[in-house]
């Protein structure tokens, strides 16, 4: 595995973190309090800066940074995870997405959208304290002088700067000169708590280790909280119940005392902090009078003589020293310690809450599509075999008739089950289009909630990559035409905050996915007029509503009265539906006046298979996706109208339908079939029209196997792909649009590219 | 003290005190409740936390039962593993290193 490899994967990873941030936030916005909520928004930008760090992603690395300080004050409770903040956050993850992706492919980000996040970050983590939020215990004293004189504070971040966070409030004064002196010559102070969990020594780590790691660093003075350590009757011998406190004096920042606590960070509660917790030093458990867990006498031995070894230092002489300071504030230190340890078991008992997630493993998309491609080979072999029993037995032995059938149970089952690999929730694509509204909002200055729902139906990886488009079009129409500004919505008495609703569903073996907004719905006068000056229709027209609200799929309609940046510049809703069908798929509108309009797309859950209906014409056999069919019916000699030179018309009830010879225009053959003699498929083309497509006979209804005409021959006008059939030979997928739009004169030709199965 | 006059039992620590010594351990120093003990220290050459968890817990159930406990002697190692740990109970560390 090349380096590559490894940051291709990398990247892989980063976008689940990025939508694991994306979601975590967005539960935070919807008043999720939940500790785990933060930790696991904490740990995805955690690990992103992690492995861009590691790939020397300096931008990455800057940003996720400041944003990883910020978010630590959130999950320490130094700060309020208020609506602003939450605001500012979203935008963050927003710029580390792209960060992500310019560090990718290529490209930059504006350096202007990173440096204003930057700062605003910076001041949250610095600027709003909440007061005693940290600790109830503690004096309102002023915060014990920070490092900040040597940390930079300009807008590039640099990644040793670690002055944002706030110290912790417990300070007196007695204790402020000593701290000056110990971090004098430009060493920074760190407090780090530490709870291993008996994972962590399960798993073979040894605290003993992280320690030693830890001293590396700089000079330690450790604090054992041992309180929790019950009587030798009732000990665990394996269990943890020591947890420390320690003062870290160092040169280097933080990120290299969070090294150290890297590989044990899930198993262990480490919070690590800026500035010096003198008080959890020096003063004595007051507690229990006869324990001697006053700090270690060479700890204090630092404050008066500089660097001393830790490990070797024994200065008795020092012990009366750390009693002095401690008598200042006797009764602070047992409730800080108690916050700690209740703070240290919140995090531990909040963990076992958490689901273990399933296990996965990465395959190559590549390895999947062969996987499919094979067992569809399987399906059509099974389905040749069987034919072939049936033409060569007369007898009909029961055995392998059994054997054939149960055959094809499994490879049904085999078919079911290798096309689930590849389904997946549409959960990415709704959170992507969190941002798309987020931005859109921002432009057009409403404010707009975006709700979604059914986020883990599952549906084909090729169908989920295709329908992002079309579905960022409408919720950028949504929001720009759909929704009315906030003091519109007030005037009318509605909530100033638009929502939008996404949602997807399965029905019928189809994924429905709806867009349902709470504006204005469609202007159906203006609809009307607009439909009349493009002269899509007559004044006189009598249109339904629903055929009104239908024409906003005509091509280039747009109902917009200025066009906008984001939404009318000419690609109107007619390219979505165009995408959308030739996903093989349906989408329609319905609205109410000002309530609101919900638009409904209806999908092929795969495009891997399809039904479609076998039909012959011209002694050739093709398919007709059945999505597209109507119905289908027999011509009566009465019901068929010449019109023009080779024109004709089918009665169908009460209205006339144009009659498309198939065999004709793909030129199977040269005359027009008589339309007694075959059978008439009503088909829904593009465009919403109908049209009777004739064909000879109809063979029956089946589930194909696609194979791309495009991957393995060519472009075929008027055929979208082609399949093999039971009997072995190749049946062409008919491509109905195409047909339908050569029918009205226009030849087929080769640009005409429709993809799939429309 | 209750047992000035006899000798104390002595347990001598394996060289190893690591997380799978550390139940033994555990079932040793209880089988030795109700008497002194001495913990002979002098051959271990890596400790982990949860050996020390267990003798911080035996020396304080020895402290309250007003029984000796004490380990000496000490190898450097179990001394300053100890000291890293911000372990000070007197129990563990040999007089001479406290004072």
């Amino acid at each position: 595995m090349d380096m590559n490899e490894i940051k291709e994967i990398f990247f892989q990873e980063c976008e689940e973190q990025l939508a694991e941030l994306e979601s975590g936030l967005l539960r935070l916005n919807d008043g999720d309090t939940d500790p785990e909520t933060v930790n696991a928004v904490f740990r995805a930008v955690h690990s992103i800066k992690g492995g861009a760090g590691a790939f020397g992603l300096d931008d990455l690395v800057s940003f996720a940074h400041v944003f990883e300080t910020t978010l630590d004050c959130v999950r320490s409770n130094k700060l309020e995870a208020s609506p602003d903040l939450l605001k500012v956050m979203l935008r963050s993850a927003d710029v580390l997405s792209d960060l992500t992706a310019a560090s990718r492919d290529g490209g930059t980000v504006e350096a202007s959208r990173t440096s204003g996040l930057v700062a605003e970050l910076e001041a949250y983590a610095k600027g709003q304290p909440l007061p005693g939020a940290a600790a109830p215990a503690a004096p309102a004293a002023p915060a014990p002088q920070s490092e900040a004189p040597e940390s930079p504070v300009e807008e590039a971040p640099a990644p040793t700067d670690d002055s944002g966070f706030q110290p912790v409030p417990f300070s007196f004064d007695g204790i402020d000169d000593d701290d000056e002196l110990a971090i004098g010559g430009g060493a920074s102070v760190f407090t780090v708590r530490f709870k291993p969990r008996s994972d962590l020594y399960a798993k073979g780590n040894e605290a003993v280790l992280i320690l030693r790691e830890l001293s590396k660093v700089g000079e330690l003075q450790v604090r054992c909280e041992t309180d929790d350590l019950p009587s030798l009757d009732l000990l665990d011998p394996e269990g943890a119940y020591f947890s420390w406190l320690i003062r870290v004096e160092t040169e280097s920042d933080e990120e290299a005392i969070r090294q150290v606590f890297e590989f044990v960070e899930w198993d262990s509660a480490v919070e690590i902090t800026a500035g010096a917790d003198e008080e959890a030093f020096t003063a004595p458990d007051a507690m229990g009078e006869d324990q001697p867990m006053a700090a270690v006498p060479f700890d204090l031995s630092l404050l008066e003589d500089a660097p001393v070894v830790a490990a070797e230092a024994a200065a008795p002489e020092s012990v009366p020293a750390t009693q002095e300071p401690a008598q200042l504030a006797p009764a602070n230190m047992p409730r800080a310690a108690k916050a700690i340890a209740a703070e240290a078991e919140k995090k531990e008992a909040a963990v076992p809450a958490v689901p273990a997630a399933p296990q996965t493993i990465r395959v190559d998309l590549d390895r999947v599509d062969r996987l499919i491609n094979l067992v569809g080979e399987l399906v059509i072999n099974q389905a040749m075999l069987a034919q072939s029993v049936v033409e060569n037995e007369s007898g009909g032995s029961s055995a392998v008739n059994l054997g054939l059938e149960e055959l094809q149970q499994l490879t049904r089952e085999i078919q079911d089950s290798v096309m689930a690999i590849r389904a997946q929730p549409v959960k990415p694509v709704f959170q992507r289009m969190g941002r798309i509204v987020r931005e859109i909002a921002d432009m057009t200055g409403k404010s707009v909630k975006l709700v979604t729902e059914g986020e883990n139906t599952e549906v084909d990886k090729t169908v989920i990559d295709k329908i992002a488009e079309p579905l960022t079009h409408m919720i950028r129409n949504a929001v720009d035409h759909g929704l009315e500004g906030p003091e519109k919505r007030t005037e009318l008495g509605k909530n100033p905050e638009g929502v939008l609703k996404l949602s997807a569903k399965h029905r019928s073996g189809r994924i429905v996915i709806e867009i349902a907004d709470d504006g204005a719905g469609i202007n159906r006068e203006r609809v009307k007029a607009k439909a009349i000056e493009n002269g899509l229709i007559t004044p006189e027209a009598n249109l339904s509503d629903e055929d009104i609200d239908n024409l906003i799929f005509h091509p280039g309609f747009s109902t917009a009265d200025k066009i906008s940046d984001i939404s009318g510049r000419g690609v109107g809703m007619d390219v979505v539906k165009r995408s959308i069908q030739a996903l093989g798929g349906r989408i329609s509108i319905t609205s109410k006046p000002g309530k609101g309009s919900v638009f409904t797309m209806s999908l092929p859950l795969t495009l891997a298979v399809l039904d479609g209906m076998v039909v012959t014409v011209a002694e050739q056999t093709l398919v007709v996706p059945l999505t597209a069919i109507v119905e289908t019916l027999q011509p009566e000699k009465s019901d068929i109208h010449s019109f023009g030179p080779s024109q004709r018309l089918i009665a169908i009830r009460d209205t006339f339908c144009p009659l498309v010879d198939v065999g004709n225009i793909l030129n199977f053959r040269a005359d027009l079939a008589n339309p007694v003699d075959g059978v008439a498929l009503l088909v829904e083309s593009e465009g919403g029209g109908q049209r009777a497509l004739m064909v000879d006979a109809i063979q029956g209804q089946r589930q194909v196997v696609i194979k791309s005409l495009e991957a393995n021959y060519t472009n075929v006008p008027g055929i979208a792909a082609a399949t093999i059939l039971g009997d072995g030979r190749v049946a062409l997928i008919l491509d109905v649009d195409a047909v339908v739009t050569a029918s009205r004169g226009q030849p087929l030709s080769p640009d005409m590219m429709l993809a799939a199965t429309g | 003290m209750s047992s000035d006059g006899t000798s104390p039992k002595v347990l001598k620590l394996p060289e190893v005190l690591d997380l799978n010594a550390a139940s033994r351990l555990h079932e040793q120093v209880l089988a030795h409740k109700g008497e002194d003990i001495d913990i002979d220290a002098s051959e271990v050459s890596r400790v982990g936390a949860q050996c020390i968890q267990v003798l911080l817990a035996a020396a304080r159930s020895w402290r309250a039962e007003e029984q000796n406990f004490r380990v000496a002697p000490a190898s450097d190692v179990f001394v300053k593993t100890l000291q890293l740990l911000g372990i000070s109970d007197e129990a563990l560390l040999p007089k001479e290193i406290l004072k």
